[in-house]
């Protein structure tokens, strides 16, 4: 990687560029900026899912129901709290759990009276939470490609680490310490009050 | 200030949350925990910003996607059969779901937060325990694979729960009261992880009742010859 400095720049304006899009789908349907995202987002959505073990119309059928559901949900994208990349990865995992795993997805519930708010979790900084991004953006494009490697077939591929062992031919122990180091690198550069 | 919970789920069981790979047991566990911690929530924010910079930066053939009519195509015509963007929430909210109503008159919070007590159909006053042995209640949930039971448990101040190992991996979420054991005190959102080798005995705090949500891959193994005739009895 030696283009580090290009990269983040051209990503954080990107982000920009991407949650302009998304506003422009929720205010007024905007089918030109939709189509921005289409292009963008649906081959990332398909190598995703079919990592994950889809078939080719299983993945065809996935990045239909992202892509609806980013059309229809694009007023509940809010930018102050996570960037378009963050949100549309959860859409897609979410839809995998549900699709692929058959199973339920479970996230607390900010409406709930058990519920424990987060005393920094009102509206904060935007320019702490930009810096913030474009750290962890500049971390991962500089993280060894062997961690990088292991990082996407944990996200992406959905298999155990024995799996991504067996497959790159390495010892178990290896990758696990390789996942553990990538996590834990990343996690250093991320100010834990910070939204991403 | 709120008390917020001192043991945490470890950087593996986060970036599994994150990622969407865990079993749902376990999901089940570590949603419960970040309902009361808002710590591990930026945690778990921060891994799944890792997951949309990973996605982001995929090595794909863009030129492909522009080159997609069909497939924008195929999405406008669904889109159309859906009126326009002003929709109820659908699968990326679908599971949080509306919160359970805490008894009318009631202004405590909830002993079971969201996701659990809706899972579990109601707090901890209208659930059908089922007695285990004295001073403990039990709950078996259900869950959607064919996996090791899940239950939650009451038990009653000083309960002791003898000295044993873990085969696998043991969860224990405190909700409620608290519970010690060699590596501490667990009180309402700590999550005690029992890993294999790992042994301790438990105790409950005095004053009041601990509810605790369990998780095990495989029974207990008994490390005394009471917890060993007690596992026979209770099935624990």
């Amino acid at each position: 990687m030696t283009d580090v400095v290009v990269t983040r720049a051209d990503d954080a304006s990107e982000a920009a560029r991407q949650a302009a899009w998304l506003e422009a789908v929720a205010r007024h349907a905007d089918r030109k900026a939709f189509r921005c995202l289409f292009e963008h987002w649906s081959p990332r959505i398909r190598a995703f899912m079919l990592r994950s073990g889809a078939s080719q119309a299983e993945a065809e059928d996935l990045v239909q129901d992202v892509l609806t559901t980013m059309w229809t949900n694009a007023h509940s994208y809010d930018a102050a709290k996570a960037s378009p990349a963050t949100w549309i990865f959860t859409i897609a995992r979410n839809r995998r759990i549900d699709r692929l795993r058959r199973q339920a997805r479970f996230e607390p519930d900010p409406a709930d009276p058990a519920f424990i708010a987060d005393d920094s979790d009102g509206p904060e900084s935007v320019s702490v939470e930009n810096s913030a991004r474009a750290e962890l953006l500049e971390a991962i494009a500089t993280l060894p490609e062997e961690q990088r490697t292991v990082l996407e077939a944990f996200y992406f591929a959905e298999k155990p680490a024995h799996r991504i062992a067996e497959e790159q031919d390495l010892p178990l122990g290896t990758v696990k310490s390789r996942l553990r180091l990538a996590l834990v690198r990343l996690r250093k550069l991320i100010p834990e009050t910070s939204a991403l | 200030m709120t008390r917020t919970p001192q043991h945490h789920p470890d950087e593996e069981m986060l970036a599994a949350y994150a990622a969407g790979l865990q079993a749902e047991r376990h999901a089940l566990v570590v949603a419960t925990h970040m309902a009361l911690c808002p710590l591990c929530r930026r945690r778990v924010r921060a891994l799944e910003s890792v997951g949309g910079q990973i996605l982001d930066t995929l090595d794909v053939d863009n030129d492909a996607a522009s080159a997609d009519d069909a497939g924008l195509e195929r999405l406008w015509t669904a889109l159309e059969a859906l009126d326009a963007p002003s929709p109820p929430a659908t699968a990326a909210t679908r599971s949080s779901g509306e919160a359970m109503a805490p008894l009318a008159g009631d202004n405590r919070a909830p002993t079971l937060p969201e996701p659990l007590r809706s899972y579990v159909g109601g707090d901890v006053d209208t659930l059908p325990w089922k007695r285990r042995m004295p001073g403990v209640l039990e709950l078996e949930l259900e869950l959607s694979q064919a996996e090791a039971p899940a239950r939650l448990v009451r038990m009653a101040p000083f309960i002791f729960i003898p000295r044993h190992d873990h085969h696998s991996g043991e969860l224990t979420l405190v909700l409620s009261g608290g519970l010690r054991d060699d590596a501490g005190v667990y009180e309402r959102g700590d999550l005690s992880i029992g890993r294999p080798g790992f042994e301790h005995a438990q105790q409950v705090l005095p004053g009041a009742p601990c509810y605790a949500l369990a998780v095990n891959d495989a029974p207990l193994i008994p490390r005394t010859l009471l917890g060993k005739v007690l596992a026979r009895i209770t099935g624990l």
